[in-house]
């Protein structure tokens, strides 16, 4: 992958976060998601294809997203997907867990100094 | 299970919605001052296996794929093709156990499950003695006597009560002496069964004392 180590591959149902997350700035194409998720991370995560097509498609199956076709800027034809209300209360949903998690990790990181140590 | 047909329709959009994510990607490339032949290779590479996408997100629609099915169907085949003893083992398996069942169940059906050919088959109900000594699973016949009795007590329970027993009989003075198999009834059996004599009338009661003999050609025909 270009960039090398710099890049991280995302874990699956972060995935599906990340692309709730994403479209919540309006509806996009597949390529345009791509490329705002990678811009967002300050080019530290990089969606493939192989990872963003399959969870789109899952997304929208689970009715969290929806799509339909429309015409890009230039005139080609882009299947844009739009956040549902079913995927706007999952978002808030995995919101709270990720925030639950990031916080569960900082604290096994930077455990606090227990009282008699040092 | 989608469609077929349906599947197509939804298969050449995602091969447009992937073509045009590679479009965007090459241009991309191009407006950084890439050439084109080196841009669309980039793109390329950079995109995988256009096919493998393809695959993986069609997973996603759910349902058993039609490809999938017919592709492990022929690879059932295959198999058992190769291994024809299994194969007739299997076969015979199967072909046994669906016989038995279906042997079993025509049996059970007219036995358990079929209402009894008569009018209103929920209301018949049939009667017999279990004596007080031999405990209430063992089952007799009523004699004739007890059920004339049972006849004449006055009951709002059955509209209608008649008998019907086994019994062998010989028939002689007709050539050689011939054993019958005949069942002994009272006269209201066919009415109390609800079933209109198929030849002549029904019995009449006066009668019942004497008994009707039909010749074999009646009963026969009957």
């Amino acid at each position: 992958m270009a960039g090398g180590q710099s890049r991280i591959e995302l874990l699956q149902g972060t995935l599906d976060f990340i692309i709730l997350q994403t479209l919540r700035w309006g509806p996009q194409h597949g390529f345009e998601l791509a490329q705002m998720i990678r811009a967002n991370s300050n080019n530290t995560l990089e969606v493939e294809t192989g990872s963003l097509y399959p969870a789109l498609h899952r997304l929208e199956r689970a009715k969290f997203i929806d799509a339909k076709w429309d015409r890009s800027d230039k005139g080609q034809r882009v299947r844009v997907y739009r956040l549902t209300a079913t995927g706007r209360k999952r978002l808030a949903a995995e919101r709270t867990k990720w925030e639950r998690m990031t916080q569960a990790i900082a604290g096994i990181l930077n455990p606090p100094v227990a009282e008699g140590e040092s | 299970m989608r469609l077929p047909w349906r599947r197509n329709a939804r298969e050449a959009e995602l091969n447009e919605e992937l073509r045009a994510h590679l479009q965007f990607a090459i241009e991309q490339r191009i407006q950084r001052g890439e050439s084109p032949d080196v841009a669309r290779a980039n793109a390329l590479r950079e995109f995988g296996n256009v096919t493998h996408v393809a695959e993986v997100t069609r997973d996603m629609w759910g349902g058993a794929s039609w490809d999938a099915l017919v592709r492990d169907l022929r690879y059932a085949a295959r198999g058992l093709r190769r291994s024809p003893t299994f194969t007739a083992v299997a076969v015979a398996t199967f072909a046994l156990g669906i016989g038995a069942n279906t042997a079993m169940f025509t049996v059970v059906n007219g036995a358990l499950f079929k209402l009894l050919p008569f009018a209103q088959p929920d209301r018949l109900v049939s009667l017999s003695r279990s004596p007080a000594a031999s405990g209430p699973n063992s089952r007799s016949g009523l004699s004739d006597h007890t059920f004339v009795e049972l006849r004449a007590t006055p009951s709002r329970a059955f509209s209608s009560m008649a008998t019907a027993a086994g019994k062998p009989m010989t028939l002689t003075g007709n050539g050689d002496a011939e054993q019958l198999s005949t069942v002994q009834v009272s006269w209201n059996l066919m009415s109390t069964l609800g079933v209109p004599p198929a030849i002549g009338r029904e019995f009449a009661a006066a009668r019942s004392a004497r008994g009707d003999c039909w010749s074999r050609a009646d009963a026969r025909t009957a």
